[in-house]
């Protein structure tokens, strides 16, 4: 089994430019990750966070109580104060918490804070403005996600997503491409990060030319009770910025065989 | 040009369209969501389809449609709804049609209540090649008119013909395992002296022959000759065949043959 360093080493590109907050802790809460977005908040470097225990950065939270409850619960959610050491104020956040690693024999956790007051809807991407999403959101077959690249958060899921993993919409809004990627098995996240890179740079580098063809990956994805299941997933641009870079991209998720037991 | 069953020209359809009212006008209306559409059309796997019901014209086809059945989208845009039902096997038009109508009339009768339930259509559509593909289409409501009728549908339909292969493959084994447990002879292969008989259809093996080449297209002129017989003794053979299958005409004898597994 890989340490929890070893599991996040793939997607640390991805934590990396995330625009919500990223902490990574074992279970026993001692910090072994913290994302550029939340160490800027805290004004403290990286650096010296880890290998401190949680405690450091949030008194009010005890993550062995949080392990405890991840277990039943699978997502733990709640509003928080961070203190920092560079200034007396204490910051309000959104927190959201989830298990790294497969359900039986978890990892380490993974929090994911919000600003509070950010928004996890978009408006860009209603079902109310968008006769065609309601649609996607209706269909039971597939599972779809409509994703910010450059700041990883989740703009649209359809009840598909539901069906298929078990996690609810909210998991996905709160959790943005943190949660999301985490959930992929530790065997296949890294054949799928640099499948994802690849595919971005190209799309990045030469815009509009790669455009009408999207790509699809297969990967075992933890389901919210307990196991993964394969899942294939098809990923499109959806919409450039004015810089003509990715920016939005839609992906289906659709089941590829029974549930696989635990590995 | 519109084919018959044994893919032999039968008739020519015209379509007229008005020279206003183009469908790329028409498409307009879905201004906002034109990325999304076309992020969704980029995909291989699935034909994606934008109708407009009450004036029965086609709006938007995604490029899968090539991959399906060899043609090009714009054709299936220009020419509309008479194309797609042209090239539908005959035997599946009613039943298509039917389960349109019923579907239009649950959603026009309540409106917004089964709005989440797509309408499935199952059938065959004639590639370019002349082969036959199974297609399963499902239809969803994507907006209504200012009464709440169903004005606009979108349509997610997928090549199932390795599927229904399957399918039938199944379904033959189990048949000729009922057939052996019931010690009734299967289809022969024309190899023995003996007549080939399912179903009470008793054919000679000379008589199979005939039907083999009469598969493969020949006349009966060149049957004569392939098996170096006279033409009347030919026409002989033909005549008692189609007597036994009960049909009308070579194309006939084909479907029969067919349908009970004569080979």
């Amino acid at each position: 089994m890989k340490t929890v360093l070893e599991f996040i080493k793939p997607l640390r590109s991805v934590f990396d430019t995330n625009s919500d907050g990223i902490l990574v802790t074992s279970r026993s809460g001692k910090i072994v990750y913290c994302n550029p977005f939340l160490s800027k908040n805290v004004k403290m470097t990286p650096a010296s966070l880890i290998g401190k225990s949680c405690f450091y950065l949030f008194s009010d939270l005890d993550t062995l109580e949080i392990d405890k409850k991840l277990y039943k619960r699978f997502s733990y959610t709640s509003r928080i104060s961070l203190k920092t050491l560079k200034s007396a104020s204490l910051l309000e956040f959104n927190v959201t918490a989830y298990h790294l690693g497969s359900s039986d024999n978890p990892i380490g956790i993974l929090f994911i804070f919000q600003s509070i007051g950010s928004s996890t809807e978009n408006e860009l991407f209603s079902t109310k403005k968008h006769s065609i999403l309601k649609v996607m959101d209706n269909r039971a077959d597939t599972g779809w996600i409509v994703s910010d690249v450059q700041t990883g958060k989740n703009h649209f899921i359809s009840q598909g997503m539901e069906i298929l993993t078990g996690w609810t919409k909210e998991d996905f809004l709160k959790g943005g491409w943190g949660f999301g990627l985490s959930n992929i098995h530790e065997d296949d996240v890294a054949k799928i990060m640099v499948d994802f890179q690849e595919n971005l740079e190209k799309r990045n580098n030469q815009p509009f030319v790669h455009d009408h063809f999207s790509w699809e990956t297969i990967f075992r994805y933890k389901k919210k009770n307990k196991g993964y299941i394969r899942v294939k997933c098809i990923t499109s641009v959806l919409e450039r910025d004015a810089n003509q870079q990715v920016k939005f991209l839609i992906a289906s998720f659709s089941l590829q065989s029974k549930n696989l037991s635990e590995v | 040009m519109l084919h018959n069953l044994n893919n032999d020209p039968m008739g020519v359809l015209f379509i007229f369209k008005a020279s206003d009212g183009l469908a790329e006008d028409r498409l307009n209306h879905f201004h906002n969501q034109i990325n999304l559409l076309k992020a969704l059309g980029n995909r291989q796997d699935e034909l994606i389809t934008v109708t407009d019901v009450q004036a029965r014209t086609t709006l938007y086809v995604s490029e899968a449609l090539e991959q399906i059945i060899g043609w090009d989208a714009q054709k299936f845009v220009d020419n509309g709804w008479a194309l797609g039902i042209s090239l539908t096997h005959p035997e599946d038009v009613k039943p298509l049609i039917e389960a349109f109508l019923n579907g239009m009339n649950l959603w026009n009768t309540s409106p917004y209540v089964y709005d989440h339930q797509p309408i499935e259509y199952s059938y065959r559509w004639r590639h370019r090649n002349g082969s036959w593909r199974w297609i399963l289409s499902k239809s969803y409501v994507l907006e209504r008119d200012a009464n709440d009728r169903v004005l606009y549908s979108i349509i997610f339909s997928q090549d199932v013909t390795e599927e229904k292969n399957k399918e039938k493959k199944l379904t033959e084994e189990i048949l000729n395992q009922l057939l052996k447990q019931n010690n009734i002879d299967s289809a022969s292969t024309g190899e023995n002296n003996h007549d080939s008989t399912v179903f009470g259809i008793a054919l000679s093996p000379r008589e199979m022959e005939v039907l083999k080449y009469i598969r493969e297209g020949h006349a009966a002129k060149e049957i004569a000759s392939i098996l170096g017989l006279r033409l009347n003794t030919i026409n002989s053979y033909k005549k008692s065949l189609f007597k036994k299958l009960d049909a009308r005409n070579a194309a006939d004898a084909i479907r029969i043959a067919n349908q009970w597994g004569l080979e």
